[in-house]
């Protein structure tokens, strides 16, 4: 069975390309644009992996990854964050709020995979 | 889900996720005899493992994949001499 | 374009937008704060984009930017008009490199001059120290990289550090006392025949790592699953797991707490573990093994287990260096003992080393002397005096052994290398970025060598090329530079030897292209040669970093220093090195990128203009096939009589019918596009031509969430960018010209949008000069336009209006701001394209309005249908003020014209079949009255003659094509509800 990947970004381009990474690796993919549009979505589905962007309009990725771990349904789901290279201290921060780790933009197709296996038995 | 529960066994099969520990620690605390069949079991999550480790039970069947069996058989096999 | 390389074309071109409103407001906003946030964050997201893309002087613009912007959100007061206008310059930069990309399919002609400056220009905007070296990094070509290598240099440092101490520990070189190395507590629990397994995977360049994790106890809550990541421990030999649940009460347990702990033993590069344990590096512990380490003898104990004797004959066939020996006696022994013993481990070890058959004899050796001390030790026997080896006693003589010291020396950082003596000329900083330079040198070579026939080698070609100019350029090694230059663009063109040459006269043997077009394996080839390529090299090295230039001394060391540590392209972590190594591996099966479906944004989708158009066709033909259905209800009623039928057809005609029209009425919406899409640009456009015009300007838009079809939307933008330059050119006056007027010395320019039925109307008003009547009279008459009568008759309103006319040009000199010689007559013709209508009024010093009424949807029209000699004709209703019926005796004929009175006003007629040259009269009812159409065309009102009225209807008016196509007199044809074809007249043509 294939992973449902959840990915949250406000560039409709990362979100293009990190799910055509995803789906070329064999996952299942979901989107939303912002942390509000996510939480909403995320309502009705229980994807095995969240991804989420840092910087966004309405709710940016440190809000979400609370929210998130305050919702008893994904307590425990990983989380990874989209960084940039600069964003260092973000990451840090990030991971006291909950998340389980981060990918650093642009992440190739593969090492995405990579990632992934890592942070996700079975995938 | 990853585990078919019986009177007396609980079976394990392919990824065992946190989601259902809670539902794993109800079923030993409710057999205290019951057994753990891991023999289709791939992989578990460490609160699993923890909580199998804690109700020292009987495991009928190792996991098929030796580098998982012996990942955990320590920790489970301990348990079932004592 | 790929579809990734359209949408982010696509949004760039939105986030670009969004920047310039927001710069805009930056200039207005009291609290500059929010907005400079707001900045910062879709700068930062616009330049996260481009990296997808190998774009760098895109992205170095970008990147300048972005760090302006993080600047100014820290401090704001750097913030001043010329950084708005840098800003603007360098979005407008980033436009027209995207147009680039569209227009050449892809492959962006990019001015890299340009790039730099208005890097250079942004950086100085950031703090004085750092700019200047920020800016060298930037600017020498490695983009993307710097920051990226940061990391993996010193990840690199550390590692090279390691392995010189681990030289002194690994198999070739062990320690050099025979004393026995501590015992590892951690390792005491693993399998004698994991240590073995272990020891033989170990080797000087690749040793075993311990690696201790102890999760944190809420990890589970940060998404952790530790087993997992153990378990998945890349080149994992053993692992463990402990914890002390055991000794808990199940129904006290708290299983989401993370009690357990992790030990594992990996045969993976340290440089794979640090990877793999990043998330949770404070975490972890990773050290390196001894691989003396490993020769343990685990077990149980037991002391006695060997005779004395056989020890002692094991020790001494060691010591002759006969190991077969050793080996036929650890067997013989090995029968007669409980497998679980450790002297049996011991026997195990012995027969092991002697079968690994990568370790050298003297390896060996030295391995079988700790096993044989550790089983002395263990069975209680005294010790054994084993000679040094010779070779070993040769290289270490200086250090004075002695055997019988018990101490352990497990590191050697002096054990020779083979190039000891070149090494301690150089620093370690520039080792280091040697060792970098050659790693990618050699991939590159190795990438070179891969087969050039697949279908992704051009874009794997640009990259190495990419990374060996980037690396090259990064390491200030200006003298390779003119040659690797050249090959690249020979290589570029298609010749990839050069570029081989050149690779190998920086690393001889390092890439081999001949290899691949004679067939053999040429990756295999290129390991081999490695050891030998790196001293050779390192002359040429020094060579070139001698000579290098660098024009300013005192930035020099601060520089040298960025560029090491932030610019050394790291071997594997390299971005680039990375994507070309997949490459390789990828290259016998799949590429790692091929072009994706597009992929639709969650919230609004793009679509292709064409896919609209069919739907719109296709609800046409429904629309048709729908009206057919009343005519057979017509005929099943009619014709036979089946009158419960006819009803039961007209009931479901009507929900047919409602369908199909909330259908339409959908697929329109579709098309709808707010004015927003138009009125976005005019900001930053008043902005620009105000400051070149020296006016003060303000701006006001309303209604931009008037929404029209996109054809209207689209085709009034360039009309009322002309209308705005008009104002702002020839309307509002200077700021003391105003004074000197009494009004404030801001201009007010107001750009209104607003629905009126099914009406746009878009109002334009500025508080201007205004318009002299006089002057547009007299300029009139003078360029024939009106002849006198009609100079004296007009009055000022319809004065002001002769500026639409064809030919009239208000403009004194030309300005390049409105445009030559194109007046307010090209904007009129635009809106009459789309059957819009535009008026003018104006006040002289009060100013200007023009008012452009449009409609809101060309997609349906609906038209008034008309018979004339048999045949029915459509006439849009936008243009038919009423139908009446006028009696003969009430037309008469003013010279030589027919016209009537309706509603006191003198309508001029005009019989549809003269018009269209029909040799017929036009029919008159029974009492005598003609049907007359009054249209309005333009701004004349009109009567036309018809024979009957027949209703109205909705078609969706198709374009005529082919020959009809030149046929003027009609718009379009529409098919109608019986299937007959209706011709709508285009009035404007006909009269």
């Amino acid at each position: 069975m294939s992973k449902l990947i959840f990915v949250v970004d406000d560039s409709a381009t990362m979100l293009m390309s990190v799910r055509s990474s995803l789906e070329m690796n064999g996952f299942k993919v979901e989107t939303a644009s912002d942390g509000v549009e996510a939480l909403d979505r995320l309502n009705s589905m229980s994807p095995d992996l969240i991804i989420t962007d840092m910087n966004m309009p309405r709710m940016g990725g440190m809000e979400l990854i609370q929210a998130l771990r305050a919702m008893s349904k994904f307590r425990f789901t990983p989380i990874l964050t989209l960084t940039t290279e600069s964003e260092s201290s973000k990451r840090d921060q990030a991971k006291r709020l909950g998340a389980t780790g981060w990918l650093v933009k642009p992440v190739p197709a593969m090492d995405l995979a990579k990632i992934i296996k890592q942070v996700l038995p079975g995938a | 889900m990853a585990i078919d529960y019986s009177e007396e066994r609980a079976v394990l099969k392919s990824l065992v996720t946190i989601q259902e520990v809670d539902d794993l620690q109800e079923w030993l605390i409710a057999h205290p005899q019951g057994e753990i069949d891991l023999g289709e079991c791939e992989h578990m999550h460490t609160a699993a493992l923890q909580t199998l480790t804690s109700a020292r039970r009987m495991i009928s069947a190792w996991p098929s994949d030796t580098s998982f069996r012996g990942w955990i058989e320590p920790l489970l096999v301990k348990q079932e001499a004592q | 374009m790929s579809p990734l390389l359209q949408q982010f074309v696509s949004e760039t071109r939105d986030l670009l937008q969004s920047i310039s409103e927001q710069l805009l407001e930056v200039e207005k906003a009291d609290d500059k704060q929010t907005t400079l946030n707001e900045l910062f964050r879709i700068v930062h997201t616009l330049k996260g984009n481009t990296g997808l893309f190998e774009f760098p002087d895109l992205t170095r613009v970008l990147h300048a930017g972005e760090d302006v912007m993080s600047e100014a959100r820290e401090r704001p007061e750097i913030w001043d008009q010329a950084l708005t206008d840098l800003l603007f310059e360098s979005m407008d930069y980033v436009s027209s490199f995207c147009d680039s990309l569209e227009e050449n399919n892809g492959e962006p002609t990019s001015d890299s001059k340009a790039a730099t400056q208005l890097s250079k220009n942004l950086r100085a905007y950031l703090d004085g120290n750092n700019s200047e070296a920020k800016a060298e990094v930037i600017d020498s070509g490695a983009a993307t990289e710097p920051k990226k290598s940061k990391k993996a240099a010193t990840k690199t440092k550390k590692a090279t550090a390691q392995k010189k101490s681990a030289g002194g520990s690994s198999k070739r070189r062990p320690p050099r006392a025979k004393g026995l190395p501590p015992e590892h507590n951690l390792l005491k629990d693993l399998p004698a025949d994991t240590l073995i397994e272990a020891w033989k995977a170990s080797n000087p360049e690749e040793p075993v790592w311990l690696v201790k994790y102890s999760p944190l106890a809420e990890c589970f809550f940060q998404g952790d699953d530790p087993l997992h990541t153990a378990r998945s421990t890349p080149g994992v030999l053993w692992g463990k797991v402990e914890n002390d649940c055991a000794t808990q009460d199940i129904n006290d347990l708290d299983p989401y707490q993370c009690v357990s702990t992790f030990t594992l033993l990996s045969s993976a590069t340290e440089d794979e573990l640090h990877e793999h344990y990043r998330y949770v590096a404070e975490q972890t512990d990773i050290e390196e093994l001894n691989s003396h380490h490993l020769l343990l003898l685990n077990g149980e104990d037991q002391n006695d287990a060997l005779p004395e004797d056989s020890v002692d004959a094991l020790c001494e066939a060691v010591e002759a260096t006969n190991l077969k020996e050793a080996s036929s006696i650890a067997k013989t022994a090995l029968e007669l003992l409980n497998k679980d013993l450790q002297a049996a481990a011991a026997l195990r070890w012995v027969i092991a080393i002697n079968s690994d058959t990568d370790a050298q004899e003297h390896e060996k050796k030295e391995a079988l002397i700790v096993i044989c001390q550790r089983l002395r030790h263990n069975q209680h026997l005294s010790g054994y005096r084993f000679s040094e080896p010779e070779e070993r006693a040769e290289e270490h003589a200086p250090e004075g052994d002695s055997p019988d010291e018990d101490a352990v020396s497990t590191s050697d950082a002096s054990a020779g290398l083979p190039d000891t003596d070149t090494e301690d000329l150089l620093d370690t900083l520039v080792e280091d970025d040697r060792e970098a330079f050659e790693h990618i040198v050699r991939t590159q070579g190795r990438i070179l060598e891969l087969d050039p026939t697949v279908g992704w080698a051009n874009g794997r070609l640009r990259a190495a090329c990419n990374v060996l100019m980037k690396t090259t350029t990064s390491l200030n090694l200006s003298t390779l530079i003119p040659s690797l230059e050249e090959a690249i663009s020979a290589a570029l063109s298609g010749n990839t030897e050069p570029l081989a040459d050149w690779i190998n006269e920086v690393i001889p043997g390092a890439c081999n292209i001949a290899l691949v077009n004679s067939g053999s394996n040429a990756s295999n080839e290129a390991p081999d040669t490695r050891d030998t390529a790196i001293t050779e090299t390192k002359a040429d090295y020094e060579n070139t970093e001698n000579a290098d230039e660098t024009t300013d001394s005192e930035h020099e060391e601060s520089i040298v220093e960025e560029t090491t540590e932030q610019d050394t392209p790291a071997p594997t972590e390299s971005p680039t090195t990375a994507t070309a190594t997949e490459d390789k591996q990828a290259s016998d099966k799949t590429p790692a990128f091929k072009p994706e479906p597009a992929v639709a944004p969650s919230k609004s989708v793009k679509v292709d203009q064409e896919k609209i158009d069919r739907l719109m066709n296709l609800i046409g033909e429904m629309t048709v096939a729908k009206n057919a259905l009343p005519f057979l209800a017509k005929r099943a009623e009619e014709q036979h009589g089946l009158r419960d039928l006819a009803r039961e057809i007209k009931e479901q005609f009507a929900v047919v019918n409602r369908i199909a029209e909330e259908m339409q009425d959908s697929i329109m919406q579709i098309r709808m596009m707010p004015f927003s899409f138009i009125s976005m640009r005019f900001p930053r456009l008043v902005r620009d031509i105000s400051r070149r015009l020296n006016k003060d300007v303000q701006l006001v838009i309303e209604g931009e969430d008037t929404e029209a079809d996109k054809n209207i939307i689209e085709s009034l933008a360039e009309p009322l960018i002309h209308i705005v330059r008009n104002s702002l050119d020839h309307g509002i006056e200077a700021p003391d010209v105003r004074k000197q007027k009494g009004k404030p010395a801001t201009g007010n320019l107001t750009i209104r949008a607003s629905q009126e039925a099914d009406r746009v109307m878009i109002e334009i008003q500025d508080d201007g000069k205004g318009i002299d009547p006089d002057v547009i009279r007299n300029k009139a008459f003078e360029k024939g336009l009106i002849d006198e009568a009609t100079r004296q008759r007009l009055s000022d309103k319809e004065a002001v209006n002769l500026v639409l006319m064809p030919g009239f040009s208000t403009a004194d000199e030309v300005s390049d701001l409105s445009g030559r010689g194109v007046g307010m007559d090209a904007v009129r013709s635009a809106v009459d394209k789309v059957n819009g209508t535009m008026a003018l009024e104006s006040q002289v010093d009060k100013g200007t309005r023009i008012r452009i009424s449009l409609p809101m949807s060309i997609a349906v029209t609906r038209v008034m249908i008309i018979e004339s000699d048999n045949q029915l004709m459509g006439i849009p209703m936008d243009q038919v003020l009423e139908t009446v019926r006028v009696p003969r005796s009430e037309i008469h004929t003013v010279k030589h014209v027919k016209t009537t009175v309706l509603r006191d006003r003198i309508v001029p007629l005009k019989s549809l079949n003269e018009l269209l040259e029909l040799p017929a009269e036009q029919i008159i009812n029974e009492e005598e009255e003609h049907a007359v159409l009054v249209a309005r065309v333009g701004n004349d009102v009109i009567g036309l003659v018809v024979d009957d009225f027949r209703g109205s209807v909705d078609i969706i008016q198709k374009p005529m094509t082919g020959v009809l196509s030149g046929m003027q007199a009609y718009s379009g044809a529409a098919l109608i509800g019986d299937g007959s074809v209706l011709m709508v007249l285009n009035l404007k043509e006909v009269l």
